[in-house]
């Protein structure tokens, strides 16, 4: 069954058949939540009001994108707005949390490369991601979300964020390279990440 | 970034941004769902007013047709008019006239 097939199956009264969109997307949503709003609990609070505003507007889909694309889309306005309302505060620093969290990451890295599997996330390894991206300067989180989570082309974001392919191509290279940069910092023995694990 | 950090960033990104999945996936799902069932009421009238734009433009064509069939002449109609225009008249009774106020 085609996620068109599941959202007719929606509008003609079957509401029960939208937790099988739930169960596919959340995820994809909630990690952008995560990167928008840095504090896992508000993440998964905008998260929970995002798939009930897309419920709500589920007869306004057209079909022209991927429900996914369409839901981050909502995702990315939610966001968005919820950080207008009130301001991002950076609370620690990403040493500050790799140096006490780094068994956690680097048991997440570990994982991820050791198998052919996407991760599955524990609640400790959002908090942990929610913290990481709570330190980062807002404009990164924003450019990682739009690359990293609704993966938008740069022609897409740069018409999104208003600015040329090359500012869109230096944001995004700057927000990898910090991290890139702390990861390897506090993990010194294992200055390539790649070979080691 | 230069070749050795592509790949890095490719391992990091799969951890950081490449998740499908999380462990506590079923209680969002039923957080969710809760919420969605109390929106009962809204889906039927989402449900209706789907109906209401499927059904109101057929109502609309079909409508239309039966006005459409309701108005054209009839063929026994246009054998009167063919009589009356075309018969040979006499001096005392006007066909079209009669054909006319058929009509009228």
């Amino acid at each position: 069954m085609t996620e068109q097939d599941i959202i007719l199956e929606i509008l003609e009264g079957n509401l029960e058949a939208y937790a099988d969109l739930v169960r596919a997307h959340q995820v994809r949503v909630r990690l952008a939540c995560l990167v928008w709003l840095g504090n896992p609990e508000e993440a998964d609070d905008a998260a929970q009001d995002i798939f009930i505003k897309a419920f709500k507007a589920l007869g306004n889909f057209k079909g022209d994108s991927t429900f996914q694309t369409w839901i981050l889309r909502i995702a990315d306005n939610h966001c968005r707005d919820l950080l207008r309302a009130k301001t991002r505060h950076r609370t620690e620093s990403l040493d500050a949390i790799l140096s006490e969290k780094g068994n956690v990451f680097e048991g997440l890295l570990a994982r991820t490369l050791g198998s052919d599997d996407l991760p599955a996330y524990s609640p400790d390894e959002l908090q942990l991601l929610g913290r990481l991206f709570a330190a980062l300067p807002e404009e990164d989180c924003e450019i990682l979300a739009l690359r990293e989570v609704e993966e938008l082309p740069y022609e897409a974001i740069a018409e999104r964020l208003h600015c040329t392919l090359d500012a869109v191509k230096g944001r995004l290279k700057r927000a990898r390279q910090t991290l890139i940069d702390k990861c390897q910092k506090h993990f010194p023995d294992t200055s390539n990440i790649p070979t080691r694990l | 970034m230069n070749e050795p950090d592509d790949l890095v960033w490719q391992r990091l990104s799969r951890a950081l941004f490449g998740g499908r999945k999380a462990s506590d996936e079923g209680l969002f799902t039923y957080r969710v769902m809760e919420e969605v069932r109390q929106l009962e009421p809204v889906m039927s009238d989402m449900a209706w007013h789907r109906f209401l734009r499927l059904a109101v433009p057929l109502l609309g064509v079909g409508m239309a047709s039966l006005f459409l069939a309701a108005r054209t002449p009839s063929s026994h109609g246009a054998l009167l008019m063919e009589n009356a225009l075309f018969q040979k008249q006499s001096l005392h009774d006007d066909p079209l006239a009669v054909v006319l106020d058929g009509l009228r």
